[in-house]
């Protein structure tokens, strides 16, 4: 018989199912009218304009199915509709609100769901000015919107399942639990797993559109190549394809930093970049996309290079899907950290297919058009900036496969060990590893970065002017490097060099922007992102070779990790300090005070901020010179787990950040059962005194808002209304509640954690008017953290190079929006 | 033969040079048993957590001091010290993935991964104090 169940609302996923397959049909049928019309262009171009028609009409119900699917998805999960599976493992009742994106997209269908919807919206561009280019590559685009949308119709064909829908149902998705069998079962399931805390952040709103936006844009660079071999006209596609290529390397540029400012906040890499699979996956397609944006102005402007543009623009996308194969299917295994493991073991064959498809219809439009397509013969001067522009892009190239083929281990490795016999493993130091490669690609960039603008396209004639430019610039950037070298102690010959073509990079394109071409802005694209480009490596360098662990742990032994000195054993074991509450330990300049917790409990799970205060004192007066507070948080024992989550806080400098978070902290479960509680008996307005402070006893009260009184039928409860306070004033109140049940009395702790104490109420005098409380301080040995505290120097070059960087890409398309358009 | 072509040529040629040195870097996964052998170098050592044995982390001791019982593939259990804070749900971990060496029977380890049961999906990982 079949089950019938209560309570559920089928409506919205009803909806959403149908609107999943709709878009899937109507970017098929888009799909096929989109061939007709290309089919009939040269021979009947009025069958061609009825055909136009029709696929314009049923791209924009494709898309509006896109939206509409967007929209019920966030429905399900506004509402909290937990009879979805979606809904009931990523959001929960106590989310807020601003997180209820995040958990849109924190599930594999979800982002899926979001790259989609942007494709959506990025083609009404091409059919707005595609004008001659529409057709073919609206194609291109329709193509993968259907593999996108199989990817998320969720539909068996026999055994085999094709793609997750975000609007499965719970009670489907786990059907052997006993739960599903109780027609009422919506009534057990009150609320949904919630959003990880982790991704608790105003980071996981934003950073993940960004990064689709970018993702999706990769898109149309390989349509639009895509396009001109299969129409085999090599000219008018250039400015659309410049265009959509400037925009993608400036938003998924903004989206890799995003991620990048992401890590730097929660710490959670330790740093800002940290080579992580998922991250290396982003960064590849990305340097692919500015590889082909500098063969196409090669193109542009001599004729030269098309075949390899063709090829940066077909390989970045195929790298996109490659990317998501490697971080959705679980591969990666053990060598990230990043979420999606598992989850997606079911699409393995479905993205290798989509792979596949893209791969093979790249490298069959190449070679069946490549002796057609136009190029010029003989080879192009030394001494011609095309040439040394294309020597750039190889370093791209190349910078990339280093990348790619090591982040892919975990691919390669099970064929390895065939043909070798080992297991093998990533490297132990991971950073160390693509650091010292990739320092050499990014040396020879930076050297052409800066001196490649001084040559001109075609021929460049007498050199004699741009030796004396790069003499001086050289020299001066020499000059300073020494300087810096000495000042910052840089150790590495690697380090020393790439410093010094950094500072070039930077001069070079200073010196071109305000001399070649006199500061005009339309033009300048080029160089202010070079500029930007200079200063993120300067910060990059400035911010990882010195950065540096202030919480030194001095007090104890030290353990033997193999290193030669004592020295270096001490530096490599202890990172962390513990601190007793209202002791403070030397890190750095500054003495650091641990003064407190304090734990908000109407957060959803609740967060505990501890107090810190930072002192800088001048050595021979003895007077404070600095001092602030700084309160890192973490979530304990959250939603079932044992142990913290930790988010750092940070004092920002202009010439240093200072980063502080708490690595361990006695569990509270531990805290409450071990000392005793010690009788007082107080009358209404009395103070009652603990080691660190005093509670005001300022009333009784009927309502009852403790969270550890749990209401049974009958009771007669009443709440003592306590306020502490401490040497600084209030630090919050607290109610500890006594009970009448039935013939008994009973009592409810409350506790303060600012003041390390919980109280309850044992007896209540009515006649003295008085009450009996039960006080209890939290043990000093019981009361500390465990604490890490770090400085970043030079961080803001970082971000403002990259923000520099990303306005130059800006610059450069404004001043080509009116080109000849799309 | 074009001078771009021989630049770009030199290039990928000292680029699969660079690679193939590389692989020198990239370590193995080894067993407790096998990374004995070779004492004092870095290995990768898949196990689990040995939960029949105690845990120690006191920082009010050693606050850079976490030791544990782990079984690697092969069941062989050994002591393992982790110069750090004990991790997160470091109970529920279903898979270890660590980073160390042998010395003296027991396994220093650098970093641990963790894979916990899904209950949220994200695997975690810990990395002991290395200076920067």
């Amino acid at each position: 018989m079949e089950q019938t169940f209560t309570g559920e609302h089928l409506l919205p996923g009803q909806i959403g199912q149908f609107l999943l397959v709709f878009s899937f049909v109507a970017s098929l049928f888009s799909l096929f009218s989109y061939l007709q019309v290309t089919k009939f262009e040269t021979s009947k171009p009025d069958l061609s304009l009825s055909w136009l028609k029709l696929s314009r009409m049923s791209y924009v119900l494709h898309a509006f199915a896109v939206i509409g699917i967007f929209i019920t998805l966030f429905y399900i999960i506004q509402n909290h509709l937990f009879e979805y599976h979606y809904a009931w493992k990523h959001s929960s009742i106590g989310l807020k609100a601003k997180y209820l994106l995040a958990c849109f997209w924190e599930g594999s269908e979800g982002s899926f769901l979001l790259w989609t919807f942007w494709h959506a919206v990025l083609g009404f561009f091409v059919l707005w000015r595609g004008k001659q280019w529409e057709s073919r590559v609206m194609v291109v685009v329709l193509v993968v919107q259907a593999i996108l949308c199989t990817l998320q119709l969720g539909i068996y064909f026999g055994d085999t399942k094709i793609g997750g829908s975000a609007f499965t149902l719970l009670r489907n998705e786990m059907q052997d639990a006993p739960i599903f069998r109780q027609a009422n079962y919506m009534e057990f399931i009150t609320d949904g797993k919630g959003l990880n805390p982790l991704l608790q952040n105003y980071w996981m709103v934003i950073h993940p559109p960004v990064l689709f936006l970018g993702f999706a844009l990769t898109l149309f660079p390989f349509a639009y190549g895509i396009a001109a071999l299969w129409k085999g006209e090599y000219k008018t596609w250039i400015n659309p394809a410049l265009r959509w290529t400037l925009a993608t390397g400036a938003i998924l540029g903004t989206g890799i930093m995003m991620g990048g400012a992401w890590a730097y906040e929660s710490l959670t890499f330790g740093g800002y970049w940290a080579w992580d699979p998922v991250e290396n996956a982003s960064l590849v397609p990305w340097l692919i996309v500015i590889a082909g944006l500098h063969t196409l102005l090669i193109y542009k402007s001599t004729g030269r290079s098309l075949k390899i543009t063709l090829i940066f623009f077909i390989l970045q996308y195929v790298l996109i899907w490659y990317s998501t194969f490697l971080t959705r299917t679980g591969i990666l295994g053990d060598t990230s950290v990043h979420a999606f493991t598992g989850e997606g073991a079911s699409m393995k064959w479905h993205l290798l297919i989509a792979i596949f498809i893209l791969l093979i219809w790249g490298i069959a439009l190449m070679i069946g058009r490549w002796r057609k397509m136009p190029h010029i013969a003989g080879e192009e001067e030394t001494s011609s900036r095309e040439f040394w522009m294309l020597i750039g892009s190889i370093a791209f190239l190349l910078s990339s496969i280093q990348i790619i083929a090591a982040t892919s281990l975990p691919v390669w490795a099970p064929l390895y060990k065939q043909i070798f016999g080992t297991d093998i493993a990533p490297p132990t130091n991971r950073e160390a590893y693509y650091n010292n490669i990739q320092v050499w690609f990014a040396i020879v960039i930076a050297l052409l970065t800066g001196a490649t603008q001084f040559l001109k396209f075609k021929k460049s004639g007498n050199l004699k002017k741009f030796w004396t430019v790069t003499g001086i610039l050289m020299l001066l950037s020499l000059a300073i490097s020494l300087w810096v070298i000495n000042w910052q102690k840089i150790a590495h010959v690697q380090y020393m060099v790439y410093l010094c073509v950094s500072l070039y990079a930077l001069f070079g394109n200073i010196y071109y922007l305000f001399t070649a071409q006199k500061g005009n802005l339309k033009k300048a694209g080029g160089s202010v992102t070079h500029i930007g480009f200079a200063m993120m490596l300067l910060g990059i360098l400035f911010s990882s070779y010195k950065k540096e662990v202030i919480s030194k742990d001095i007090s104890g032994k030290v353990m033997n990790f193999g290193k030669e000195t004592f020295e270096e054993n001490a530096q490599e074991s202890r990172n962390n300090v513990m601190l007793y509450r209202n002791t403070a330990l030397p890190m750095g300049d500054y003495m650091v005070r641990y003064l407190g917790d304090s734990t908000d409990t109407k957060n959803d799970p609740p967060i505990t901020y501890f107090r810190l205060r930072f002192e800088k004192t001048d050595p021979k007066t003895g007077a404070t010179t600095e001092s602030f507070m700084l309160y890192p948080d973490a979530f304990i024992n959250a939603k079932g787990q044992e142990g913290l989550s930790s988010n750092p806080d940070a004092r920002h400098y202009w010439n240093r950040d200072i980063f502080v978070y708490i690595t361990s902290a006695p569990d509270p479960k531990g805290k409450t059962d071990t000392s005793s509680y010690h009788p007082l008996e107080v009358k209404k307005g009395d103070s009652i005194y603990v080691s660190n402070g005093y509670f005001v006893f300022e009333d009784f009260d009927p309502n009852i808002r403790n969270k550890n009184y749990t209401k049974t039928e009958g009771d007669v409860p009443v709440g003592i209304n306590l306020h502490g306070y401490d040497v600084n004033g209030s630090v919050g109140t607290i109610q500890p509640v006594f009970f009448v049940r039935g013939n008994e009395t009973g009592t409810a702790y409350d506790s303060l954690n600012a003041l390390g104490t919980f109280i309850k109420v044992d007896k209540i005098d009515p006649i003295k008017e008085t009450i009996t409380l039960g006080i209890r301080q939290r043990a000093q040995q019981d009361d500390y953290i465990v604490m890490k505290a770090l400085i970043f120097p030079m961080i803001w070059l970082l971000w403002l190079g990259i923000i520099i960087m990303i306005v130059g890409f800006f610059i450069s398309l404004w001043a080509r929006k009116g080109i000849n358009a799309a | 033969m074009k001078k771009s072509s021989i630049i770009v040529l030199v290039l990928i040629a000292v680029t699969i040079g660079v690679i193939v040195s590389s692989f020198g870097s990239f370590s193995t996964y080894e067993t407790f048993a096998s990374a004995a052998e070779k004492p004092g170098n870095t290995f990768v050592v898949m196990g689990t957590l040995d939960k029949g044995q105690a845990m120690e982390y006191d920082p009010k001791v050693d606050a850079n001091k976490f030791v544990f019982y782990a079984k690697d593939q092969k069941g062989k259990p050994l002591r393992v010290i982790f110069n750090g804070t004990k991790p997160q749900d470091f109970e529920r971990s279903e898979q270890l993935v660590m980073t160390g060496f042998v010395k003296d029977n027991e396994f220093h380890c650098e970093k641990i991964q963790m894979k916990c049961p899904s209950k949220y999906e994200n695997d975690q990982v810990v990395v002991a104090n290395k200076p920067a």
